[in-house]
């Protein structure tokens, strides 16, 4: 199947009678990309499933507006990053819990997950990643799972990237020391 | 490129990590990605439910509404003030009893106060509290209980009190 640019789906989306089927293939191309960072924010995969469907929604809605100054890419990101954040913070609020409990508990819940198949080591990993605050896991999850170049994710994140490899930096070391520890 | 960068930046920073780093250890259920698209068309597709649509013109009807609602709170405010000034004359029985109430709890309140004093002093003897009824810690314990209280108490003049 042709792989379509951004470019060329967005001109697509356009001027084609056919905006569905344009969107469609937008779905097809990131919908994997999008999934496994928000998946990684939030571990379980029925929250994860409910956030990536309504990013995309939120996308179709904002297409037609969408003025390309940065990629597609970079945007479905940052609207992946917000609804991921969202849902983290209204968790803590509707189970009236400071932060780092609703952190225990996602690290509880990969304990049980049916759809985490890793062996002990990976969920240690995964629970160090957890320990971080939720800004930092998403820089330390953009760089080390899905390599995001600094400059993009100072777009996705309106950071600078001076602040953002600082913060990758200090993640990885916190993230080491807690795998060392024991 | 960026990838080679990314390698090089995690053996700088950690070689544990960049070790760690292999297959994907999450999964999702089978087929998820193939009908995912479907279901976000369809989500996206489905207009929201809009309760009036239809029924009212809502839209024209937008400042009428906002006036009922000035409307509304101004009623409301002047229902509350007049009730706020009613509240601040009282009826002369009621000016009566409210007196009579607080001579009553005051004297009673004071005589109190007198009792557990002369209590402390005269060992017990008095006629609230029969002899040898509180020990000496438990007058203090009651003293101390009703302390706060009678410290709201006007100052007693001390030749009136002896």
């Amino acid at each position: 199947m042709h792989q379509y640019s951004d470019e060329e789906l967005l001109d697509l989306f356009r001027n084609s009678d056919n905006a569905n089927y344009a969107f469609n293939l937008i779905v097809r191309k990131y919908q994997e990309r999008v999934y496994w960072h928000v998946r990684r924010m939030v571990i379980d995969h029925e929250d994860s499933n409910d956030i990536v469907q309504d990013v995309f929604v939120k996308a179709w809605k904002g297409l037609e507006k969408f003025r390309a100054d940065s990629g597609l890419f970079t945007w479905l990101y940052r609207i992946a990053s917000n609804e991921a954040l969202t849902f983290l913070n209204r968790k803590k609020k509707f189970l009236f819990l400071p932060l780092h409990d609703v952190e225990n508990m996602l690290s509880q819940k990969l304990e049980s997950d049916t759809y985490f198949s890793g062996n002990e080591i990976e969920k240690k990993l995964q629970k160090a990643i957890l320990t971080l605050p939720e800004k930092q896991r998403i820089v330390f999850n953009m760089r080390y799972y899905d390599e995001v170049k600094y400059e993009q994710m100072s777009q996705i994140l309106g950071t600078s990237e001076g602040a953002l490899k600082a913060s990758y930096h200090h993640a990885v070391k916190k993230v080491e020391e807690y795998l060392k520890d024991d | 490129m960026e990838n080679e960068n990314t390698r090089k930046e995690q053996e700088d920073f950690s070689p544990l990590l960049k070790k760690l780093k292999g297959e994907n250890a999450f999964s999702t259920p089978e087929g998820y990605f193939e009908t995912l698209p479907e279901r976000i068309m369809e989500k996206a597709m489905q207009k929201p439910a809009r309760r009036f649509a239809g029924i009212l013109p809502v839209k024209a009807l937008r400042p009428v509404i906002l006036a009922l609602g000035v409307v509304f709170f101004a009623v409301i405010s002047l229902f509350l003030f007049q009730n706020r000034n009613d509240d601040i004359y009282l009826s002369e029985s009621d000016e009566a009893f409210f007196d009579d109430y607080l001579a009553w709890y005051s004297e009673y309140q004071t005589d109190v106060y007198y009792d557990i004093i002369l209590a402390a002093e005269n060992g017990n003897d008095t006629d609230m509290f029969p002899e040898g009824f509180f020990e000496d810690e438990d007058m203090i314990d009651y003293m101390m209980m009703y302390n706060d209280y009678y410290m709201d108490l006007p100052p007693l003049d001390e030749e009136d009190f002896w």
